[in-house]
C-alpha cells in the first residue's frame, strides 16, 4: 500500500499513496495519521496528510528519514470513524453577486448558467479530506467535473472569512480572513472556526459529510448577526 | 510589580517568536517561529534564557523600547545598529539596562534582528507556542505584530554575567550568499536541463519577499505542472509557473501545490533569511547524508556555543 518514502529535506519525509484525488486515498492517509499520532513519539513532530501524501516532520538531531520509515512500516493504521453513519453537515451558503465575485465567470467557462453551478455545486455531499492552509480551511471533495475550473491566474490578497471556494475537483470554506486562489462562488455566515479558547474548535473536520445549501442573497447579513 | 517593556516605536514588522507552533500544521497552524534561528538563539543565550524562551524578530528596522525595571538584553543579527539612551552600542554581547533606559535598534542590518530579553518575553503560550502567526492572527502578541504604544511583560528572573557571542558564531552581513540544498521531493518533474539552470545561475533576492518565503529573481526554471496540495518543509525551493523560485522559510503555509526542486539545508536556511532584496544567492548541491550529518554538527555546535557558562566572554 505504501509505494514509498521520499525524503524533504533533513528534517521532513513524504509517504505517497496515490496520485489523484481520491476519497480511498484520502481514507487511507487519514487512517495512517491517525495511528502514527497515535504512537505520541516525541521525535515526530508533525504529521500532515494532504491529498495523496502524508508529510511527516521530525527531529532531526533524533531520527533519520530511514528511522521514519521503519516506524511508518510498523504502523497499523486506525480508520478514522468516516462518519458516513453521522447525519451530513449542511452548510448555508450565499451563491453569487457580492458574496460569490467569480460565479458568473465560473458559469461562463462552464458554458452554463449561474444557477447550474450553484444546483451542481448544492447537490453532491461532499467529504473533508483534510485541514490546512489556514486555521481550519478545508479541503472537501470531489466536485463535479462539470464545474472543475482552475485556481485564479493571480491570487486574491484578502479572501473573507466564511468565502466558499472551487479548484478543479474541490472546494472549501476560507475559516479566517487570507490570501486565496480559489474561485469564490459563494459565502457562508457560519463560523468555521473558534480560536477564543484554549483548543481550537471546528465546525468542519476531516472524515465529516457537508451539504452546501443555497439561501436567499439578501439575507446575509441577518444570518452573520445571528450567534 | 512585573517589570514591562513599552513600544515607543514599532518598526516596520517587529513579532514575538520562538523555536516555532509544532504538531499543529494538520489543522492549519503553521510552525512560524523565528526565520534565522541561529541568531534568534544567541538572542537567548546573551540573556542566560533557554532556546525556548521567545524573542523579539524585527525585519529592515527594530523597535525603540523603554525598560521599566532593571533589565537584561541582547539585539543579535547581522551588523545591526543599536543604542542605548541614544549611544551606539555593540549587540554581540549581553547588555545590562537600568529602570528608563531606552533601547533602539534603527536599522536590522540584515534582513532580521532579534532582541532577546532576560526572562523571554511573557506573552501567553498559544498552542504550547509564543511564536505570532501573522497570516493566521494568531498567538504572540494579540496575533499582530507590535505597535506603537503596547506594552508587555517580561518573565521575571535574576540577573546574569554579561556574555558575548564566540566565533566563528558572529553573524556576519553577506550580500551573496552560496547555500547548500538536497534533491527536492519533486526533483523528478524536472528535466536535467533545469536542473543545470537551477545550480549555474545567479538569483537575486524580490523586493516582494517576507517571513512566509524569499522570492527570487533570475533566469526561468521551467516549471512542471501544479502537484496535489500537500505540507512542506521550511527550505523547499518551489517553482511557481514562470519559473522564478520560492525558498519557503520556517513561518511558511501548512500546504502548497508547487513542485520542489531543491530543499536548502538547515544551517544555510537559517544564513538565507538574513537576505535583503538586491542580494545574491548561488545554489550547491550536496548529498542527503552529509546534508544529515552537516546540519547535526551544526544543531550541536550551535548548542555547545549558547552551553550555560559564564566563561565564554568575548571582547
Amino acid at each position: 500500500m505504501i509505494r514509498d518514502i521520499i525524503a524533504a529535506g533533513e528534517g521532513g519525509a513524504y509517504v505517497r499513496f496515490g496520485t489523484e484525488i481520491d476519497r480511498g486515498t484520502s481514507r487511507t492517509i487519514q487512517a495512517f495519521a491517525s495511528a502514527l499520532r497515535a504512537l505520541r513519539r516525541p521525535e515526530i513532530t508533525d504529521i500532515v496528510p494532504g491529498y495523496v501524501s502524508l508529510y511527516i516532520e521530525f527531529d532531526v538531531e533524533l531520527v533519520t528519514v530511514s528511522d521514519v520509515q521503519r516506524i511508518v512500516e510498523g504502523i497499523t493504521p486506525i480508520d478514522l470513524p468516516w462518519l458516513e453513519s453521522e447525519p451530513v453537515i449542511e452548510v448555508s451558503v450565499f451563491y453569487g453577486g457580492e458574496h460569490g465575485p467569480d460565479l458568473a465567470q465560473v458559469a461562463a467557462d462552464c458554458g452554463m448558467s449561474e444557477a447550474e453551478v450553484v444546483d451542481i455545486h448544492s447537490s453532491s455531499d461532499y467529504e473533508v479530506f483534510f485541514l490546512g492552509f489556514t486555521p481550519g480551511f478545508t479541503f472537501m471533495g470531489v466536485v463535479d467535473e462539470r464545474i472543475a475550473v482552475p485556481r485564479l491566474a493571480r491570487p486574491r490578497t484578502r479572501v473573507p472569512a466564511g468565502a466558499v471556494g472551487v479548484a478543479g475537483r474541490q472546494t472549501g470554506v476560507y475559516p479566517v480572513e487570507s490570501p486565496g486562489g480559489w474561485r469564490l462562488i459563494g459565502r457562508t455566515p457560519e463560523r468555521m472556526v473558534d480560536l477564543s479558547g484554549a483548543e481550537p474548535r471546528f465546525l468542519l473536520t476531516p472524515g465529516r459529510r457537508v451539504r452546501f445549501v443555497p439561501r436567499d442573497p439578501g439575507g446575509f447579513a441577518a444570518d452573520a448577526g445571528r450567534e | 510589580m512585573v517589570d514591562t517593556v513599552r513600544v515607543l516605536r514599532s518598526g516596520p514588522r517587529t513579532t514575538v517568536q520562538d523555536r516555532g507552533r509544532r504538531g499543529f500544521q494538520h489543522i492549519g497552524f503553521g510552525v512560524a517561529g523565528a526565520s534565522d534561528e541561529r541568531c534568534a538563539r544567541l538572542a537567548n543565550h546573551l540573556v542566560g534564557n533557554g532556546p525556548d524562551a521567545a524573542v523579539l524578530e524585527s525585519t529592515i528596522q527594530g523597535p525603540r523600547l523603554r525598560f521599566t525595571g532593571p533589565a537584561q538584553v541582547s539585539v543579535v543579527g547581522c551588523d545591526p545598529a543599536i543604542t542605548v539612551n541614544g549611544v551606539a552600542t555593540d549587540g554581540n554581547c549581553t547588555l545590562t539596562l537600568a529602570p528608563g533606559d531606552v533601547v533602539d535598534v534603527p536599522r536590522t542590518g540584515g534582513a532580521r534582528a532579534y532582541i532577546g530579553i532576560r526572562g523571554g518575553v511573557s506573552v501567553p503560550l498559544a498552542l504550547n507556542s509564543r511564536s505570532t502567526d501573522v497570516v493566521a492572527g494568531f498567538g504572540g502578541h494579540h496575533g499582530r505584530p507590535i505597535q506603537h504604544g503596547d506594552e508587555f511583560d517580561i518573565a521575571p528572573a535574576d540577573p546574569i554575567r554579561r556574555r558575548g557571542i564566540r566565533e566563528p558564531w558572529r553573524p556576519l552581513r553577506r550580500t551573496s550568499i552560496e547555500v547548500r540544498f538536497v534533491m527536492g521531493p519533486e526533483a523528478e518533474l524536472f528535466t536535467d536541463r533545469e536542473h543545470e539552470a537551477f545550480v549555474t545561475s545567479s538569483y537575486v533576492v524580490h523586493q516582494d519577499s517576507n517571513s512566509l518565503g524569499l522570492r527570487l529573481d533570475g533566469p526561468e526554471v521551467a516549471s512542471p505542472p501544479q502537484i496535489l496540495s500537500e505540507g512542506q518543509p521550511a527550505g523547499s525551493v518551489q517553482i511557481p509557473p514562470g519559473g522564478q523560485p520560492i525558498v519557503l522559510l520556517p513561518a511558511r503555509q501548512t500546504l502548497g501545490g508547487y513542485a520542489k526542486i531543491a530543499v536548502v539545508v538547515r544551517p544555510d536556511l537559517a544564513m538565507l533569511a538574513q537576505a535583503l532584496p538586491g542580494d545574491v544567492v548561488t545554489f550547491t548541491r550536496m548529498d542527503f547524508e552529509d546534508a544529515t550529518a552537516l546540519t547535526r554538527q551544526w544543531l550541536g555546535e550551535l548548542t555547545s556555543a549558547t552551553a550555560v557558562t559564564d566563561t565564554l566572554e568575548a571582547g
